[in-house]
C-alpha cells in the first residue's frame, strides 16, 4: 500500500508526539524541520491531576518521565482552545486518554462537532487486557480518522493487524514504559531518548508489509533518524523530547 | 519563549559550588528566584541544566546550578529564560530572613540577599553550614533559631526541595491553612525540563488555588498558597 504522509492528510511527514507540544503549536519551534501536523497533549474526558509520584529520571540512553498526563479535561480544553484550533496552519490531531468505550465515544462526538480536528490519536491503558484494548479501538470508529498508539515493545504484527481490522487508520509506534529505582523506590514512566531508535527501526522493519500506515513515534532525535524511519517504511515520524532541545 | 546564545566568560566557585559567569545582556536580566534552562551548544544532553541567578550586576551575571563538568570558559550556551516567577521582596522590608533548611544550596538565595541589602534591609541567613562567600552584612545564624524569626522578620524566603514544605512549616510552628504572620515565600527546587507550552507536568505543585506548574507559575510560591498533603510536593 501507499505509505506516505499525504495519505494521512499531513503537510509533511513530521509531527510532534503527544505531550511535547501542549495544546497549540508554537511559532518559535527551534527545530529546523517543517511540521506537517500538530498532536495535542493527552486529553481525558474528565480533569486529571498530576501523579503524586511524578518524576523525571535520567539514564545513559535518555530519561524516564512520569507525570500522570494531567490535563483539564475535554470540555475545558475545548472551551479554551476550540476557537484557536480553527485557525491552525497544519492539520490537528487530538490525543485522547481513554479507559472505557463510553469515554472514547463521548470525546470523539465532542471533537466531531468542532470541525477543526483532522484526526484522533488513542492512548490505550497499559494495564488493560488485549480484549479491553480492542473494545476501546472498536469504539473509536466514527467520522474522524483515528490512530492508535502502541508502545514499541508491544508492536507485534498480530496485534497491529487486529487494530487495523477494527478500523484504525494507522498505528503510532510510541514510547515504551520502563522502571527505575529512585531513593530505594521503584518508579515507572515512559522512556524517551535516542537509545530507542534501534528498537523503533526494528519494529518498523518487523511490521513492514502490513496493510496499515505506521508512524514512528519515539527514538527520533535528528533529521537523519527521522529520514531513516521513513526509509524503513514509516509514513510519518513523531518527535518527542527532541522538541525540547534548543 | 526565545532562546539566546551566550558564551561562558568564566567559572567561579562560590560557597563550594561551581557557578557560571556570563556577560550581562539586555535579555539576561533575571530577578532572584527566576531560572534559565541551558544546553551547551552541540551537547547530546536531553534535559536542560537549570541555572539560577546568584549575582546580578550591570556587567556580569553569575548563575548557579548543577553545572556539567564539560562546561568551561568559552563554551557556547543556549539559554532559555529568564523564566518563572521570582521572589517578591516588598520594597519597604527591613528585616529579611533566608534559609534553605540546609536542603538546597545557599547560592540560590544570594541574589535575593543582594536585592534586600540594596534596599537597606538587614539580612539573616539561617544555616548550620559555614558559607564563606557571603556579603559581610549578612548575619549567619543557626537553623534552630529560625523559629525566632516570627518575632522580628518582615519577610522570610526559603529554597526547598520537593516534600519539605511541611517540615519547614513545622520548624516554624506554623499551621497549614492559617495565614503566616509575615510574608513568606518558598522557592521549590524541582526539575523543570520542558518548554512552558508543553506543560509536561513533572514540576506540578498543589496549591490552595489548585495545581500549578513551577516552571510557569513558580518556582517561587507564597507559603500561604502551599498545601501540604501526604505524597504531594507540598
Amino acid at each position: 500500500m501507499d505509505n506516505h504522509y499525504y495519505e494521512l492528510g499531513l503537510n509533511s511527514p513530521w509531527l510532534n508526539a503527544a505531550g511535547f507540544g501542549g495544546y497549540l503549536p508554537q511559532h518559535n519551534n527551534d527545530l529546523s524541520i517543517p511540521m506537517g501536523g500538530f498532536v495535542t497533549n493527552p486529553i481525558s474526558l474528565l480533569t486529571r491531576s498530576p501523579s503524586l509520584t511524578r518524576s523525571v529520571l535520567s539514564h545513559p540512553g535518555g530519561f524516564m518521565l512520569h507525570s500522570g498526563s494531567h490535563n483539564p479535561g475535554m470540555k475545558n480544553v475545548l472551551k479554551t482552545y476550540a476557537k484557536k484550533w480553527s485557525n491552525l496552519p497544519v492539520p490537528l490531531w487530538v490525543h485522547l486518554l481513554v479507559t472505557t468505550p463510553y469515554e472514547v465515544q463521548t470525546m470523539i462526538r465532542l471533537l466531531e462537532e468542532t470541525q477543526s480536528v483532522s484526526a484522533v490519536e488513542l492512548s490505550l491503558p497499559p494495564d488493560a487486557s488485549a480484549k479491553s484494548q480492542f473494545e476501546l479501538v472498536a469504539s473509536a470508529l466514527g467520522e474522524l480518522p483515528f490512530f492508535v498508539c502502541v508502545p514499541v515493545d508491544r508492536a507485534e504484527p498480530a496485534f497491529i493487524e487486529k487494530i487495523a481490522s477494527l478500523g484504525a487508520d494507522g498505528v503510532v509506534i510510541s514510547a515504551p514504559r520502563g522502571m527505575m529505582m529512585q531513593d530505594g523506590k521503584c518508579r515507572q514512566g515512559r522512556l524517551y531518548g535516542p537509545s530507542l531508535h534501534p528498537q523503533m527501526m526494528a519494529a518498523l522493519h518487523r511490521l513492514r508489509g502490513l496493510n496499515v500506515p505506521l508512524i514512528a513515534g519515539c527514538g527520533i532525535f535528528s533529521k537523519a533518524q527521522g529520514e531513516a524511519a521513513l526509509e524503513v517504511g514509516a509514513a510519518a515520524v513523531q518527535v518527542d523530547a527532541w522538541m525540547w532541545k534548543f | 519563549m526565545k532562546t539566546h546564545s551566550v558564551k561562558i566568560n568564566g567559572l567561579e566557585e562560590i560557597n563550594g559550588e561551581v557557578c557560571v559567569l556570563l556577560q550581562t545582556q539586555p535579555f539576561l536580566q533575571p530577578i532572584a528566584g527566576q531560572f534559565f534552562q541551558a544546553f551547551a551548544a552541540d551537547s547530546e544532553d536531553l534535559l536542560p541544566t537549570m541555572l539560577y541567578p546568584c549575582r546580578v550586576s550591570s556587567t556580569e551575571l553569575l548563575l548557579c546550578g548543577d553545572i556539567p563538568k564539560s562546561w568551561a570558559p568559552g563554551t557556547d550556551l543556549h539559554l532559555r529564560g529568564p523564566r518563572g516567577n521570582g521572589f517578591h521582596l516588598p520594597p519597604l522590608t527591613r528585616r529579611v530572613a533566608l534559609t534553605t533548611f540546609d536542603q538546597c544550596h545557599v547560592n540560590r538565595l544570594l541574589a535575593l540577599a543582594d536585592a534586600a541589602l540594596a534596599n537597606r534591609a538587614e539580612v539573616s541567613l539561617f544555616t548550620n553550614q559555614h558559607p564563606s562567600d557571603l556579603a559581610p552584612e549578612i548575619e549567619v545564624l543557626p537553623l534552630d533559631e529560625l523559629i525566632q524569626t516570627k518575632d522580628w522578620a518582615d519577610y522570610l524566603a526559603a529554597v526547598l526541595p520537593p516534600g519539605q514544605v511541611k517540615t519547614f512549616r513545622n520548624g516554624l510552628q506554623l499551621t497549614a491553612g492559617r495565614k503566616t504572620p509575615f510574608s513568606t515565600e518558598i522557592m521549590l527546587e524541582l526539575p523543570m525540563i520542558c518548554d512552558e507550552s508543553s506543560a509536561c507536568g513533572v514540576c506540578a505543585v498543589v496549591t490552595s488555588r489548585g495545581w500549578r506548574l513551577a516552571c510557569k507559575d513558580g518556582p517561587v510560591f507564597a507559603l500561604d498558597d502551599m498545601v501540604s498533603e501526604d505524597g504531594s510536593l507540598g
